[in-house]
């Protein structure tokens, strides 16, 4: 029932935003989704951790780009050649690997993805180095060809579609329980007779399957590939990713997916502080809401709630809204035509223009920014005091009108 | 054959590249005995180490004095990182400590490029440039020795007797080495668990900076120098045997040699995979390491 909702929201997204910079964006949000999907599933619900996963993510884009551009191929195969060679060598490398636990694990893998980006980078007669592959042909069926942005969002939001609803259901079958199980304890698992090492395989494979998946759409969306797209940072990002939305749940790959992504974009406009400002972020994410910015802030309202009323309730989602709402609004034109960044989210603007707007207003977007989060807070504490007497009054009320 | 001349000159780059990977690694090794935490930050201790002793030298600080205050500065970048990201999250999951040292790790890289800017900067060798030749002819007569190859080999050397001795003859090394055999039974001993926990990160830090500092002359400072060169120290880490501070130094060692030599085989550009590759092997065929014995009890 929920992935109606979920469809119903990705059909209406164009509607509202038009622009080629908001869909691009989407698009990207989409990709990474697919990932994180698999990753999500690998590291919430079997507990294994992957700091390699871009390594597949790469396997797929050079696959498809090898062989549709260089050799002519159709890109939907191409496509389907990328996933199934994400899960061949998943099936492979995971077969020494999943035996490693904890940090082994994660440095294993993080070893094998910076080899697999050093290879990539140093075999130019594959796949040209550091110059990359261009020209690579976008999806086509029939007269239509997935190569702007509104169309090749309608394909990667069907594709996520499919893939949140694949997942949902693993999720929820047999291959699950066992996957969770794995997590909780693999000796009691494997106690129970549940076949540890192969279900870690098949995570692992279906993970790779995904990341080569969204590797190919990557390569057919962009239509040129470079190394430096598949590197260290690109799989801490998307382990980040997952672990910010929330490890065992699929709603939280598309939270994190999307926030994430989200983030990273607006943190251009801090320019050179980008890195720190990131960096900071998920330090302090994971130090407050280590399961997870949903749950997270779920547990902090809870206690918020008990202990102040709706004061910091209100207080925390009028600043959200206030410094959004400043972001959004705030002029994007130095010289004279008011339009809001709003406006060209909805509106539509190359992202040419966009970069030139953006650079030189940086200082200013995060003095709306604050101006809106503080002039937010404020109401909404006030308000929220104003409830609370409310609230307060009535229960007095309650007591001494009921009071026999 | 040319090899066979060039192999003493692969030794010498091998051992002194070696030692910073040996001293990295008894960094990450010093703080996973501490806290079964690894630092993905102990790069950037190195980092800070060389750029601010390059900073010192730049205003006219001699080099010596540089390196200790570079040295310094780091001790208490670690301490303040162990206090502020490590101590809130003492009893979370492995991957969450993961990710908190990897964005621990981003933040200070990006302050680091905002302070210092992205260019390489380069610092003075100790003592001069004058390659020291082994000998005038025969099999050792192409070999020379750069200055500060001798000071990076030399400094690490009396690091680790110093390493020993802290750790064998002091009652502060003691507490330290009880801590990560047993952290239930130091506490019932009386040992204040949590100050050797910040301890140790001073040292890992102060080893880090030491690195950075010695290291500099040799391959310039950069705000990125520190990354791969952490990873790299982890790897030797495994490769010694994690939790093991002798393994560690000798894994490096290894580690450096096996890079270098590795240049004479295969292209210079899958030089960085080598020391990953070597890590993979040792984590699939004997992941306890080579001297592997780890110290550490959960």
């Amino acid at each position: 029932m929920w992935f109606v909702l979920l469809g119903v929201a990705l059909g209406a997204l164009p509607l509202v935003m038009r622009g080629e910079y908001a869909l691009g964006l989407a698009v990207l949000v989409g990709i990474n989704t697919i990932i994180v999907l698999g990753l999500n599933l690998l590291m919430g619900y079997a507990g294994q951790v992957s700091l390699g996963q871009a390594a597949f993510v790469g396997i797929g884009a050079y696959a498809t780009a090898i062989l549709s551009a260089k050799l002519g191929w159709s890109p939907w195969l191409g496509l389907a050649a990328a996933a199934l060679l994400g899960a061949a060598v998943a099936g492979v490398v995971g077969l020494p690997l999943l035996r490693l636990r904890g940090h082994y694990l994660a440095m294993g893998t993080l070893g094998f993805g910076i080899i697999v980006h050093i290879v990539i980078v140093q075999w130019e007669s594959l796949t040209a180095g550091t110059v990359g592959i261009t020209q690579i042909p976008p999806l086509a069926m029939g007269y239509v060809t997935f190569g702007e942005p509104i169309r090749m969002y309608v394909l990667v939001a069907a594709a996520v579609l499919v893939c949140v609803v694949t997942a949902s259901n693993i999720v929820d079958s047999r291959v699950g329980r066992a996957m969770r199980a794995v997590h909780g304890s693999e000796v009691a698992a494997s106690t129970s007779g549940v076949d540890v090492q192969r279900y870690k395989r098949q995570v692992f494979v279906l993970s790779g399957a995904l990341a080569g998946l969204a590797g190919g759409l990557f390569a057919h969306y962009q239509g040129y590939i470079s190394p430096e797209s598949f590197d260290l940072s690109y799989s801490i990002s998307l382990v980040v990713m997952a672990v910010i939305g929330g490890m065992a749940s699929i709603w939280g790959a598309i939270f994190g997916a999307a926030a994430v992504t989200l983030i990273n974009e607006s943190l251009r406009a801090l320019l050179d502080y980008r890195e720190v400002g990131f960096g900071l972020l998920v330090v302090l994410i994971m130090i407050f809401w280590p399961e997870g910015v949903w749950r997270g802030a779920a547990g902090t309202a809870e206690r918020a709630w008990s202990r102040g009323g709706m004061r910091p309730l209100l207080g925390a989602v009028s600043a959200t809204l206030g410094g959004l709402a400043g972001f959004l609004l705030r002029p994007t034109d130095a010289s004279g035509a008011q339009a809001t960044f709003l406006d060209v989210i909805t509106r539509g603007a190359t992202l040419g223009e966009l970069n030139r707007e953006l650079a030189p207003l940086a200082q200013r977007s995060f003095a709306y920014l604050l101006i809106g989060v503080i002039v937010g807070a404020a109401l909404g504490v006030t308000v929220g005091y104003f409830i609370d007497q409310r609230r307060r009054r009535d229960v007095v009320g309650m007591a001494v009108g009921r009071s026999v | 054959m040319s090899f066979a001349s060039e192999l003493p000159q692969y030794v010498i780059t091998g051992l002194t590249t070696g030692s910073i990977y040996g001293m990295t690694a008894i960094g990450f090794t010093l703080i996973y005995n501490a806290t079964g935490a690894v630092n993905f930050a102990q790069g950037e201790f190195v980092t800070y180490g060389a750029l601010i002793a390059i900073s010192c030298v730049a205003k006219g600080v001699p080099v010596g004095a540089a390196v200790v205050v570079g040295m310094g500065g780091v001790m208490v970048l670690a301490a303040l990182l162990e206090r502020a990201a490590i101590r809130p999250a003492r009893r979370a999951s492995v991957i969450t400590l993961i990710i908190i040292t990897i964005g621990a790790s981003m933040l200070l890289r990006g302050v680091a490029a905002n302070l210092w800017g992205q260019d390489a900067l380069p610092m003075p060798s100790f003592s001069g440039d004058e390659p020291i030749v082994l000998a005038r002819r025969g099999l050792f007569s192409s070999v020379s020795l750069a200055p500060q190859q001798v000071w990076v080999m030399g400094v690490v050397l009396v690091a680790m007797v110093l390493l020993w001795v802290l750790g064998d003859r002091t009652l502060v090394g003691k507490a330290i080495r009880a801590c990560a055999i047993n952290r239930r039974a130091a506490q019932l001993a009386g040992i204040p668990v949590s100050r050797m926990v910040m301890l140790s990160f001073a040292l890992s830090g102060l080893l880090g900076g030491l690195a950075g500092g010695i290291f500099a002359p040799i391959v310039m400072g950069q705000y990125n120098m520190g990354t791969m060169l952490g990873l790299k120290g982890f790897a030797a880490a495994i490769l010694g045997g994690m939790g093991n501070p002798v393994g560690a130094v000798v894994g490096g060692l290894v580690l450096g040699l096996l890079e270098n030599l590795s240049t004479a085989v295969i292209s210079s550009g899958y030089k960085d995979a080598v020391a990953f590759a070597v890590m993979l092997v040792v984590l699939l065929t004997r992941p306890s390491g080579l001297l592997g014995r780890r110290t550490r009890t959960v």
